[in-house]
């Protein structure tokens, strides 16, 4: 191990003067003569300061040592407390090199090693080796290649297959995402803008009071009311995603979106990590999917909604034909019995806690707190029972199928190769039941965690083992 | 049933966190008696200096249950490795078993503080994305020992 260049203790130097200076300008130019408590005070504490920080400075120079090799980076600090801290290079994902006034005059440079969440950096501030710098390079030089970015255009190419959204799934969309709410805010604010010009009021009064007298034009009202609003849903739909396409090309997906702002997505096949079918409520009721893809990529990882109302034939037309190996077919296991009674277990805590609070607060309540406790309890209880019914798991081959969910539902297709890690846990209710948790980690530009709560003891070995099979 | 790491921490484990909970137990006392004092000098609102008293019985209450709880945390920390992953177990009630590829390991870091080198013994802490899994307490020469093995691991695992 080496030492970092000396003179970093020559810039660090350099630094302490440059923040002292002020000080002593203070107490031995300003106050020269004075006699003053603080003035002896603050002298002597300037001497404490400058000797410890000079001592510092020397300290840190000789206790921090440095090692680069063709395969890591090794760094030691601290002279009580010694800590040494290796890297591998491929897990170096940005070399910062750093250059200023003083690095150039004594031909040294500072290297910042930043790993790939960012969320620690190696620093060496002054080394004088020049042919460091070429290290990281050569290591990295081989997947840092930034390819360009490919245009969308419809070829007619035999490897392309172009989807389209259909019409008619356009218009069930336009309910499930509840656009047609939009005329509300839509019409107040309209209404409050005319209402400055001209007196609106008296003529909604007037309004009102014919309505009542004659039915005919009440209903006539209402019924353009809802003409109304599900035109403005559709249009708004329609601009929004009406002119997606997706476009499936050798290795890579592409994806356009938006109307009046286009975007283009490319993806490359290889770099999805796993897929994600989601439903809310509303969707479920209008048999409409949400497709995810859940990938890595430089800038723009992440989670990907693809188009939010697939229905089940096109999601499987478009899975089959853009990630073949995504099956959508798979038969999947339930949770143990014992998993619905935990559940119970902690709806019922949380139920107890619900009554206790409402019990309490009841007095300021306007109305009777049973009909409010009543209702939670069964809110509460039916989530319990469908998120033990929705929830269901299995292995594929590669891929793991986890799907879940209270009143929505999100099915999961996993990879097993790109996972991160693999964490298992019991807390002492479960473990009591032979039941447990695992959490399957994924980097995207964060870390996703992709948990399965209360699953068999068993599962979770049999899943662990499947995951070491599958990464080895 | 499930993977069972062999690998077991010093045996002074014990030892050096009652050592490590009495010092931190010391630290809370002589702060929250200094804040109760100084509330009672300045005037403070009483109920100020019931909170102190309360957080410090809450402190010293939990000091005391795991003082009770660590040979049985040093029962269950266990960590192992093979050629392709690093294995952790850790809880006393809530368990959890971990298993890191070691392709998926970022850093490998060997720590060593002065309560610790009075123990003989160091720490090693593997770093993976997003979450750090320390091994708090081990012999000197076999963390130094441990931290080359798990390095040379990952690296050789990233070159594949």
């Amino acid at each position: 191990m080496k030492n970092q260049s000396p003179f970093f203790m020559v810039y660090r130097g350099i630094d302490l003067i440059r923040n002292v200076v002020f000080f002593y300008l203070l107490l031995f130019v300003v106050n020269e003569g004075s006699s003053a408590k603080w003035v002896d005070y603050g002298r002597i504490l300037f001497y404490i300061g400058v000797f410890y920080s000079s001592v510092a400075i020397i300290v840190n120079w000789t206790s921090t040592k440095y090692l680069v090799d063709e395969q890591k980076i090794q760094k030691q600090t601290g002279l009580f407390t010694k800590k040494i801290q290796t890297i591998p290079f491929d897990q170096v994902e940005h070399k910062i090199v750093k250059r200023n006034w003083f690095h150039r005059l004594t031909n040294t440079v500072g290297i910042d090693y930043q790993l790939v969440d960012s969320s620690e950096i190696v620093k060496l501030e002054m080394i004088s080796q020049t042919q460091l710098l070429d290290k990281y390079d050569e290591v990295k030089q081989d997947d840092s290649h930034l390819k360009g970015y490919p245009e969308l255009q419809h070829d007619t190419n035999t490897n392309t297959t172009i989807f389209k959204p259909n019409k008619i799934q356009m218009i069930k969309a336009s309910f499930t995402s509840l656009s047609f709410f939009l005329i509300i805010p839509f019409s107040i604010t309209m209404y409050t803008r005319i209402d400055q010009y001209l007196n609106l009021e008296v003529h909604t009064v007037n309004f009102i009071n014919r309505i009542q007298d004659d039915r005919g034009i009440l209903i006539l009202f209402i019924i353009s009311l809802i003409v109304c609003s599900i035109m403005i849903g559709l249009i708004f739909t329609f601009l929004k995603y009406g002119n997606d396409e997706f476009l499936i090309k050798d290795e890579t997906i592409f994806v356009k979106k938006g109307t009046l702002n286009t975007s283009k997505i490319a993806i490359e096949k290889h770099k999805i990590q796993g897929i994600m079918l989601k439903q809310t409520l509303l969707k479920k009721l209008f048999g409409l999917y949400e497709l995810k893809l859940i990938f890595n990529e430089d800038d723009k990882s992440g989670m990907q909604s693809i188009y939010p109302y697939f229905s089940r034939k096109e999601v499987q037309l478009f899975v089959e034909e853009a990630l073949p190996m995504y099956s959508l077919q798979q038969t999947m296991q339930r949770l143990p019995k014992q998993a619905l009674v935990v559940r119970l277990v902690r709806g019922v805590v949380l139920l107890a806690v619900i009554w206790l609070l409402s019990f309490t607060i009841q007095k300021w309540l306007p109305f009777s707190f049973y009909w409010l406790a009543i209702a939670l309890s069964l809110i509460v209880i039916a989530g319990v029972i469908s998120s033990y019914l929705q929830t269901e798991f299995s292995i594929a081959g590669t891929f793991l199928h986890l799907k879940k969910g209270i009143f929505g539902n999100e099915w999961k297709i996993l990879r097993f190769e790109k996972m991160i890690g693999l964490d298992m846990h019991s807390s002492f209710l479960q473990s009591s039941f032979r039941l447990g948790t695992i959490c399957f980690k994924q980097y995207t530009n964060h870390v996703e965690e992709q948990y399965l709560r209360d699953i068999s003891l068993e599962s979770i070995s049999a899943l662990s083992r499947h995951y070491q099979y599958k990464t080895k | 049933m499930f993977m069972q790491p062999q690998k077991k921490l010093a045996d002074k484990a014990i030892s050096y966190w009652r050592v490590q909970e009495v010092l931190f137990a010391v630290v809370c006392i002589i702060i929250f008696c200094g804040l109760f004092l100084i509330a009672n000098y300045f005037n403070w609102f009483r109920w100020i200096q019931f909170v102190f008293v309360g957080i410090l019985i809450l402190v010293i209450f939990a000091c005391i249950i795991s003082w009770i709880n660590y040979p049985k945390r040093f029962a269950n920390f266990r960590f192992d490795f093979d050629e392709k992953f690093f294995y952790l177990k850790d809880g006393i009630w809530n368990k959890s078993w971990t298993v890191i590829p070691f392709t998926k390991i970022q850093a490998v870091t060997f720590g060593e503080g002065l309560l610790l080198q009075h123990f003989g013994a160091a720490s090693i802490e593997v770093q993976t994305i997003g979450k750090i899994y320390t091994i708090p307490i081990l012999k000197t020469d076999e963390a130094k020992q441990l931290h080359e093995q798990l390095v040379h691991l990952a690296i050789v695992e990233e070159a594949e």
